[in-house]
C-alpha cells in the first residue's frame, strides 16, 4: 500500500515536527477561534426548543430551519466548494419526501425504511444524471438539473395514484419507537436536530480533509488540480451524489414532520430560492448555509407585512451584499479578519 | 526501465491546430536523473509540448512513453499517478487556499483516506492529515515559504508563487518534474535560489524537464538540453554542444547570446 | 381522416417553429452574454417577460402595437445596460461564479419590480396583423406565428453582420475567444461585457414583443422562457449563432409535437428527457464543437 515519497513514509517526515509546532492551532484567527465555539452553544440551544416552548409556530420555524440547512448546506458543498452549478436542488428533495411517502403511505411499509430509501434514491439518481454529465466541461449539469427538476415536477403532477397528484400526498405514517409516534412537529423534531447535527458535522469534517482540499482545488482550476492528481470526474460524482442523498434524508425528514406534501414544495422555483440562499449566506463557507438556512426561514415571517415588497427588497439585498461581500454575509468575517490584521504583503 | 535508461521518451510527436503544426515530427528523450531543458524563441512549440506530456492536448500523432509504457491515451490525472508533475506557466495555484493549503493538495497522490473516512474523520483520516501537514511544512521549509504558509496564497509575490507551485509539485511525488518557466518574472537573487533549488533536487534524484529563456540557469543547470524553433527540433546535446551548433545560433542565440 | 391528420400535424410544427423561434432568440441572448462573462445569465427570462409587460402597458396607453413593441425593446435593452452598470461593472472580481449568482438576485429584483409596478395581471395585445390566421393547406396559423419567425431571422442576419462586419462586433468576438489576448490587445473589455448585456437584453425584449400576442405573459412568466432558453442554448452548442437557432427550433418542435401526439400533461417532461438524450449523445451540442478548458 505505502509507496515510496508516500507521506507515511517516515523519512519524509523527519524534520518536520519542528516546523508544525510553530503554527499550532491552524486556525488562528479570531472568529475561527470563536465560531465553532458559539456553533456548538446555538446548536444545544436549539434542541431545547420544543422543550420550553409549546408554541407549534415556533416549533415548525425551527422544523422548517433544520430542513433547509440541511437543504442549502448540502449545496453548498456542491456551489461553492465545488463550483457546480444544480438547478434541480428541490427536486431531490422531492424525490426524497416523494419516496419516504409513498414507502408508507401506499405500500404499507414501516416508515423507518423511508429514511435509507429516500437517501438512496436521490443517490442512485445523482449518479445516473452525473455519469453523463459530469464528463464534460461547462454547464451541463445546470442543464441536466434543470431538466430533472422539470420531469420530477411533472411525474408529481401526474402519477396521480401514485403521488396523489396536485391535491399533494395524503396518509403519510409518522415514525416512531413502539407505541410513541413522532406525530407532531415537536415530538420529531430531536430526530432532526440529531440528522441535521450529523449532516453539519460530516459537512465540516469533509471540508477540512484531503477530499475537501481536492474539491476546492477543483473549482479553483481543474487543470491544475489533474495536474497533481485529482480526478476530477470522480470527485464531482461522488460530491453530487452525496448533495443529492443529503437533500434526499432532508425530503424524507420534510414529509415525515408535515405527514404530507404536495408538488409546488419541489417546483424548480424552489431550487432557484435555494441557489439564491446559498450565494447570500456565503456560498464556500462553512456558516455561510447557517446563515442562509435563518434568513430563508426567517424572511418571509418578518418581512410579512410587507407582502409584495419582499421580493423586491429580497433582490436588492441579495444585489447589495454580493456586490460588497462576494463571498455573502458569511463573507462579512472575511472582511473583517482583512481589517484586523492587515496582509504584510 | 526503457531503453538505455531513458524515463521519458517522444517519438514522432506532431501536433496541429488547423493548418499550424505547434509541434512537428518530435522525437527526443529524458534520461532518468538528469535536468533536461527545452529553449526555443516565443511560439518554438515548448508550452504545446509540455501540454501534450502532461496531457491537456492530445497530440496529433506520435508517441509518448514514460519508463517504458505508453502514457499518450491517459487523462492528465492518470499521468500524475505515474509520476508525471508539472507546474505551469501562467501559474496555476490555487489562489482561495492558503499556501499551505496548496502544497496540502499537492500531497494527494501520495495520500490515500477517501470520502467516507473523512465524513466520520476516522482515526487513520486523523493520522494521515498530521502526517500531510507536517510534509508540507517540510516542503515549503524547503523552498523558504514556510514563514507565510497560513497565508492567503494570492498574497504572495510572482516569485513566491514559482516557488510554491515547485513546493506543491514536489508534494506529489514526481518521478519527472515538469517546470514550465520557473524563473520568468522573477528577480535575479530570486531566479539563483530556484536554480539551486533545482539543481538540489536533482541531486537527490529526480529527473527534472524545464521549459526555460534565461539563458544563465539554462547553461548552468541542465545536463542537455533541446532546442526546439517553429515546432521542430533544431539540436539536441549538452549545453557546451549546443552553444556550438550553428543552427542554434542562427535560429536562436545569434541575436544577442547572453551565456 | 389523412388530410385531418396532415393538417394537425403541419399546425402543430408551425407552433413549433414559432415557440421554437423565440427559444432561438433567447439563446442568442444568453450566448452573448456567457462568450462574454463565462456566467448563466438567470436575468435572460426576465427580460423576456419585461418586453411583454412593457408593451402590454404602452399599448393599452398609446394604442399602437407597432410603436408599443418598439419602446418596449428600447426600454428593454436600456434595462439590460443600466442592470449591468449598476450591478455588474462596480465589481472588483467578476469571477463567472459571482456573476451567475448576481443574476439570480437582479431576477429576483427584475420580477418583483414588475410586479409592483404593472401589476399581477396577465397582459396582451393583438398581433402585428391583428387576429388575422392563414390557412396552410388545412392548418390554421397565426399570422404573428409568421411574423415571429421573419423576426427571429431577420434578427439573425442582423447579429451575425454585426460580428462579422462592425469594429465592436469584432471586438466582442475577440473578447469571447481569449480575453486575456483581447485586453492585451488593447480592447477594453469591462465594456464589451457591458454591450453583451446590451444585446441580450435586446433580443429578450424583441422575443417578449413578438410572443406576447400569442401566449400573455405575466410578471411571473420570465423564468420558466429563460429556462427554456438556456436548454436551447445548451441543445446547439453553447456559443454559436446558428447553433442557438437551430438548438431553439429542436427545442420548440420536440414541445409542440409532444404536446401534440404524446400528452399536453407530460410535454415539458418529453421535451426534456429528448433533450437530456441528444445531449447525452452528442455532449457538445447540434453545432458545438469541443473545447479545451484553460488554466
Amino acid at each position: 500500500m505505502t509507496q515510496p515519497g508516500d507521506v507515511g513514509d517516515p523519512a519524509s517526515t523527519a524534520i518536520a515536527p519542528v516546523a508544525v509546532d510553530r503554527f499550532a492551532g491552524g486556525n488562528s484567527t479570531l472568529l475561527g477561534r470563536i465560531g465553532p465555539l458559539a456553533f456548538c452553544v446555538f446548536w444545544l440551544l436549539l434542541l431545547s426548543i420544543p422543550f420550553v416552548t409549546r408554541n407549534d409556530y415556533i416549533v415548525s420555524l425551527g422544523v422548517s430551519f433544520l430542513i433547509n440547512l440541511m437543504l442549502i448546506a448540502s449545496l453548498n458543498l456542491l456551489i461553492g466548494y465545488c463550483g457546480q452549478i444544480s438547478l434541480g436542488h428541490a427536486g431531490f428533495f422531492g424525490l426524497g419526501a416523494y419516496t419516504a411517502g409513498i414507502v408508507s403511505a401506499k405500500f404499507g411499509i414501516n416508515p423507518w425504511a423511508g429514511l435509507p430509501a429516500s437517501c438512496i434514491a436521490a443517490a442512485l439518481v445523482a449518479v445516473l444524471i452525473g455519469i453523463p454529465v459530469l464528463r464534460l466541461k461547462g454547464h451541463y449539469l445546470a442543464m441536466a438539473t434543470l431538466g430533472f427538476n422539470a420531469i420530477l415536477s411533472v411525474l408529481f403532477n401526474q402519477l396521480v395514484s401514485l403521488t396523489g397528484g396536485p391535491n399533494g400526498l395524503l396518509g403519510v405514517k409518522p415514525l416512531g419507537f413502539g407505541t410513541y409516534l413522532l406525530d407532531t412537529q415537536a415530538r420529531i423534531f430531536p430526530l432532526l436536530w440529531l440528522c441535521a447535527g450529523l449532516v453539519m458535522l460530516g459537512l465540516n469534517n469533509l471540508i477540512k480533509s484531503r477530499v475537501g482540499r481536492a474539491l476546492r482545488a477543483l473549482a479553483g482550476s481543474e487543470l491544475a488540480a489533474e495536474s497533481l492528481g485529482v480526478n476530477a470526474f470522480r470527485y464531482k460524482l461522488i460530491v453530487f451524489a452525496l448533495t443529492g442523498s443529503i437533500a434526499g434524508l432532508a425530503g424524507c425528514l420534510y414529509i415525515e414532520s408535515n405527514l404530507y406534501a404536495s408538488p409546488d414544495s419541489f417546483d424548480f422555483s424552489v431550487s432557484i430560492l435555494l441557489l439564491a440562499m446559498v450565494a447570500l449566506g456565503g456560498w464556500g463557507r462553512y456558516f455561510g448555509a447557517v446563515l442562509g438556512a435563518l434568513i430563508y426561514t426567517a424572511a418571509p415571517e418578518i418581512l410579512r407585512t410587507l407582502q409584495d415588497a419582499q421580493l423586491l427588497i429580497f433582490g436588492a439585498g441579495m444585489i447589495l451584499v454580493l456586490q460588497f461581500f462576494p463571498r455573502g454575509l458569511a463573507g462579512i468575517g472575511d472582511a473583517a479578519v482583512r481589517l484586523w490584521r492587515p496582509s504584510r504583503s | 526501465m526503457g531503453t538505455s535508461g531513458a524515463l521519458l521518451e517522444i517519438e514522432a510527436l506532431s501536433c496541429r491546430f488547423g493548418g499550424l503544426e505547434a509541434v512537428a515530427n518530435l522525437g527526443f528523450s529524458v534520461r532518468a536523473g538528469e535536468i533536461k531543458a527545452i529553449i526555443g524563441p516565443n511560439g518554438a512549440g515548448k508550452t504545446t509540448l509540455f501540454n501534450m506530456i502532461g496531457g491537456v492536448i492530445v497530440p496529433s500523432a506520435g508517441r509518448i512513453r514514460l519508463g517504458g509504457n505508453d502514457i499518450d491515451r491517459l487523462p492528465p490525472y492518470r499521468r500524475a499517478q505515474l509520476g508525471v508533475i508539472r507546474t505551469f506557466q501562467n501559474l496555476g495555484i490555487f489562489s482561495d487556499m492558503t499556501v499551505l493549503e496548496n502544497v496540502m493538495v499537492g500531497c494527494h497522490l501520495r495520500s490515500h483516506c477517501g470520502t467516507l473516512q473523512a465524513l466520520w474523520r476516522s482515526p487513520r483520516s486523523i493520522a494521515e492529515e498530521a502526517v500531510i501537514r507536517s510534509k508540507s511544512f517540510h516542503l515549503l521549509e524547503r523552498v523558504g515559504l514556510v514563514d507565510r504558509a497560513q497565508e492567503a496564497a494570492a498574497a504572495l509575490s510572482f516569485g513566491e508563487r514559482k516557488l510554491l507551485e515547485m513546493a506543491r509539485a514536489l508534494a506529489a511525488g514526481p518521478r519527472l518534474l515538469m517546470l514550465d518557466e520557473p524563473a520568468a518574472g522573477v528577480a535575479h537573487d530570486a531566479a539563483v535560489g530556484i536554480a539551486a533549488i533545482i539543481r538540489e533536487l536533482n541531486r537527490d534524484g529526480l529527473t527534472v524537464l524545464l521549459v526555460e529563456h534565461n539563458m544563465n540557469m539554462v547553461m548552468n543547470i541542465s545536463h542537455s538540453i533541446l532546442v526546439l524553433d517553429h515546432g521542430r527540433k533544431i539540436a539536441d546535446g549538452t549545453p557546451s554542444e549546443v552553444r556550438k551548433d550553428p543552427a542554434v545560433l542562427a535560429a536562436y542565440l545569434g541575436e544577442g547570446e547572453d551565456a | 381522416m389523412t388530410a385531418g391528420a396532415g393538417a394537425e400535424a403541419l399546425q402543430l410544427i408551425f407552433a413549433g417553429l414559432g415557440n421554437g423561434a423565440i427559444y432561438a432568440l433567447v439563446a442568442i441572448g444568453f450566448n452573448v452574454v456567457f462568450k462574454s462573462t463565462g456566467a448563466l445569465n438567470f436575468t435572460q427570462g426576465e427580460w423576456v417577460m419585461l418586453g411583454g409587460m412593457i408593451a402590454a402597458a404602452a399599448i393599452s396607453g398609446y394604442g399602437l402595437v407597432w410603436a408599443g413593441c418598439l419602446i418596449a425593446v428600447v426600454i428593454v435593452a436600456a434595462i439590460g445596460l443600466v442592470s449591468e452598470r449598476l450591478v455588474i461593472a462596480p465589481l472588483k472580481r467578476p469571477t463567472p461564479m459571482l456573476i451567475t449568482l448576481l443574476s439570480i438576485g437582479l431576477a429576483i429584483f427584475t420580477k418583483s419590480a414588475v410586479m409592483l409596478t404593472l401589476g399581477k395581471n396577465p397582459a396582451g395585445y393583438p398581433g402585428f396583423s391583428g387576429d388575422l390566421i392563414f390557412n396552410v393547406f388545412g392548418a390554421r396559423v397565426p399570422a404573428q406565428t409568421v411574423w415571429i419567425i421573419a423576426i427571429a431571422l431577420v434578427f439573425m442576419l442582423a447579429a451575425h453582420a454585426f460580428y462579422e462586419w462592425t469594429l465592436l462586433g469584432k471586438s466582442l468576438r475577440a473578447v469571447a475567444a481569449d480575453r486575456e489576448a483581447a485586453s492585451l490587445v488593447g480592447i477594453n473589455v469591462r465594456q464589451s461585457v457591458m454591450w453583451s448585456f446590451v444585446i441580450g437584453a435586446l433580443a429578450g425584449g424583441i422575443a417578449g414583443t413578438i410572443i406576447t400576442p400569442l401566449t400573455f405573459t405575466s410578471y411571473d412568466q420570465g423564468a420558466l422562457i429563460g429556462f427554456k432558453g438556456f436548454s436551447a442554448a445548451m441543445l446547439g452548442g453553447i456559443g454559436s449563432l446558428s447553433g442557438a437557432m437551430l438548438g431553439g427550433i429542436v427545442l420548440g418542435l420536440l414541445e409542440s409535437l409532444a404536446a401534440g401526439y404524446v400528452s399536453s400533461h407530460f410535454k415539458d417532461a418529453v421535451a426534456f428527457i429528448v433533450l437530456l438524450l441528444i445531449l447525452f449523445v452528442m455532449p457538445s451540442g447540434l453545432l458545438g464543437r469541443p473545447s479545451v478548458e484553460r488554466a
